[in-house]
């Protein structure tokens, strides 16, 4: 039956092809691998990069949304008529903070130059000014007396004040005539050879020392108390964001 | 050409770094921009609301500031200054502290003092206005001496910027009921 096997009509394979067709795996290169992960890692990452920058840009589209009418609301009637009143009321309360900082009782002037005063020195006439800027009040006194030693003692006197500051004695003048009253109060020259010294104090008053008592707390003997900033309660809109117009 | 031919890993490479190089890399830095961006706006938006609390709080301190001390304020720092009620409010007072008046002026002009400016203060606020109102009047030292105590009590301020004592009469000491005359130059102030 040995011819059997070979008159058949299915035909026979090659034994060698057989072998290489059921044989061994064939090989896949590293360096495939790695670059088809690439590649996919690459793509993925596109994908997430592309969706990452669409998300920014809505937020930060909401953000500018959320800001704009954010602004337009400061900027209506009611928001505008509320800024302008809180930085008028602001402005106010610092005009009268600083006028009161610099709030000066003139009358207590009077109360020095009474004090000082020596009998025999008469004050002719008196000029005062307020120099704001230094706070402190300038005065230039005539003075009128029949002695030297008055006019030193009256010197003496001032420069020993609390209150006063002199800043000298000038243009010490001297006449022997001496006028005095008649009965009828008419001025009649008289030549007895008195003299009469004429002379000019310039002062200064610093505002710190003659501040403005309110007329409530005058009388208090104990404690003097002056109208002080204390008492007004001043909006601190300097510790804050500045909101002006031009900042909306 | 098959898939693991050399030539498709080539051009798979060259497309991967394509997309780092032409698409992935510019996009990183467009997404940090709008990042930075964003942080800008969140800041100006925490301002806005920071201002706004600021508004609302400051609205309601003057809400709640007393009628009495609003009427005060107003009334020591006016929008403006009636030179004709002050005018008047002057001579009453020199006429209550028993003293002669010859004159009375207001400077319509405006006034220019030099007063005094603080170094440094907020660029809304301004320095009050000076009005200056000139009177002359008659009498004795006390009572002079009591006409300024008066002007010192008025409910808004009065200040004396200048004054000019001169005697009348006979050389005799001031303290007494001789007559002086005094020249007394008064700034009040208003707002605006």
């Amino acid at each position: 039956m040995q011819g059997s096997s070979n008159s058949s009509f299915i035909p026979k394979r090659n034994p060698e092809k057989e072998s290489r067709r059921g044989g061994s795996a064939r090989p896949v290169f590293i360096g495939t691998i790695l670059i088809r992960v690439f590649f996919f890692a690459v793509l993925i990452a596109t994908i997430i990069t592309f969706a990452w920058q669409k998300i920014q840009q809505r937020n930060l589209d909401a953000e500018i949304e959320r800001m704009t009418s954010m602004t337009t609301a400061l900027k209506n009637e009611q928001s505008q008529k509320s800024i302008n009143e809180i930085l008028n009321t602001d402005t106010r309360l610092f005009q009268t903070k600083v006028r009161l900082e610099r709030a000066m009782a003139v009358s207590a002037v009077f109360s020095a130059l009474r004090a000082t005063n020596v009998d025999t020195v008469q004050i002719k006439n008196l000029s005062l000014k307020r120099e704001d800027a230094t706070n402190q009040l300038a005065l230039e006194i005539d003075m009128d007396t029949d002695t030297f030693d008055s006019v030193l003692f009256q010197r003496k006197i001032l420069e020993e004040s609390n209150i006063i500051n002199i800043s000298g004695v000038q243009d010490v003048k001297l006449e022997r005539v001496s006028d005095v009253a008649d009965s009828r109060g008419n001025v009649v020259r008289s030549t007895s050879g008195k003299i009469s010294l004429n002379f000019k104090a310039k002062l200064t008053i610093a505002g710190s020392n003659i501040p403005q008592i309110p007329a409530n707390k005058r009388g208090l003997v104990e404690e003097v108390v002056p109208v002080t900033t204390e008492e007004i309660e001043e909006l601190p809109v300097e510790e804050a964001v500045e909101v002006t117009n031009e900042n909306i | 050409m098959t898939f693991n031919s050399l030539f498709f890993q080539i051009i798979l490479a060259g497309l991967a770094l394509a997309l780092i190089f032409l698409f992935i890399k510019p996009a990183m830095a467009d997404i940090g921009e709008l990042q930075g961006a964003i942080i800008e706006y969140q800041k100006g938006i925490d301002n806005i609301e920071k201002v706004n609390k600021q508004i609302d709080d400051y609205s309601k301190k003057i809400t709640d500031m007393k009628t009495d001390d609003k009427n005060s304020l107003l009334k020591y720092m006016p929008n403006k200054v009636d030179d004709v009620g002050v005018a008047r409010d002057i001579f009453n007072i020199a006429k209550s502290s028993n003293l002669e008046v010859d004159d009375i002026r207001f400077d319509p002009k405006g006034t220019k003092v030099d007063l005094f400016t603080p170094p440094s203060m907020a660029k809304h606020r301004t320095m009050p206005v000076p009005y200056k109102f000139t009177i002359k009047v008659r009498g004795s030292y006390n009572d002079i001496a009591g006409f300024m105590q008066n002007i010192e009590d008025s409910d808004y301020p009065l200040e004396v910027f200048g004054l000019k004592l001169v005697k009348e009469g006979d050389t005799t000491n001031t303290a007494t009921t001789n007559m002086l005359g005094a020249d007394v130059e008064i700034i009040t102030y208003s707002h605006s």
